[in-house]
């Protein structure tokens, strides 16, 4: 923070760091060891990966609940058994990777990729689905376990 | 923005002092304020020049994309308040409210960060409890 003639200006030291605009690379390099690690070792079997919190306290499966399971399976080219665990996370990871594609080329370069302007009904729709996704995996009554992980 | 016919702030071209948007004269120095720099000037016959919001609708961030990765990995009821959060941005911009939807996409961004907040507590008490229970091992 420095005050000249009055006025106060805010300087960010991470924003101020010229590795600043390339973060979402590094994210994503950063994210890549991760995902030998989902690659290497299956989430399913005890060991490493820690349970999912809202599952260790309440017993019941979150929205969530499957996605390291499924990332293992995906990874080793297995869609339907991923798909499986949660089709919820599943489905959304393309969306979730061609977003993260455009915050990183848009903060390095200054490159926008077209993204078109969802539809509030849309928006409503999935948090209806995901809202009844929630509570259906829990349905212990046939057909419904079959959304659980 | 310049979506908004907001007055702009004049800067003096002698001291560099902020005045008034509507002062003719500096604050500071007194010296005669230019009336080029409160923007461009139009007259009859000039070539149109391009407005800077013209012909596409202000982007308004909603965070839908964050709120969705709230809900599979952070904090699903943060992550679920965020997506209704992003929806009303996107009603608002759909119906022309830019305020309006100014002030949900502030709220989703909030509630992006409540769930990554609560989603690291979250994470921290799991794993202390499957460490308790024994259910997570070492290599």
């Amino acid at each position: 923070m420095a005050v000249a003639s009055g006025r106060i200006y805010y300087e960010s030291t991470l924003a101020s760091l010229p590795l600043w605009r390339f973060r979402f690379l590094l994210l994503g390099l950063a994210a890549l060891p991760c995902l030998a690690l989902v690659y290497a070792r299956n989430p399913g079997e005890p060991g490493i990966f820690p349970l999912c919190p809202f599952y260790t306290l309440t017993g019941l499966h979150c929205p969530g609940c499957g996605t390291l399971r499924g990332l293992h399976q995906l990874l080793h080219g297995n869609l339907l058994a991923a798909f499986g665990y949660n089709p919820y996370s599943m489905l959304a990871l393309p969306i979730i990777a061609y977003a993260f594609l455009n915050a990183a080329l848009s903060t390095a370069w200054g490159k926008r990729l077209p993204a078109p302007f969802v539809h509030p009904a849309l928006i409503w729709g999935l948090l209806a689905a995901v809202l009844a996704f929630w509570v259906l995996r829990n349905v212990p009554v046939y057909p419904f376990p079959v959304l659980a992980p | 923005m310049a979506y908004f016919d907001d007055p702009q702030p004049v800067f003096c071209t002698t001291c560099g002092r902020e005045s008034d948007p509507d002062a003719r004269f500096c604050d500071n120095c007194g010296a005669a304020l230019d009336p080029q720099s409160e923007g461009p000037q139009y007259a009859p016959g000039m070539p149109y020049q391009g407005d800077p919001g013209y012909g596409e609708l202000p982007h308004i961030p909603n965070y839908l994309v964050q709120a969705i990765l709230a809900t599979i990995c952070c904090c699903v009821p943060a992550g679920v308040v965020a997506i209704v959060y992003a929806a009303q941005v996107n009603g608002k911009v759909a119906a022309g409210d830019y305020v309006t939807a100014q002030r949900y996409s502030n709220n989703a961004k909030t509630w992006c960060w409540v769930a990554l907040g609560l989603g690291i507590v979250a994470a921290i008490i799991g794993i202390a409890a499957n460490v308790a229970s024994g259910s997570l091992g070492g290599f």
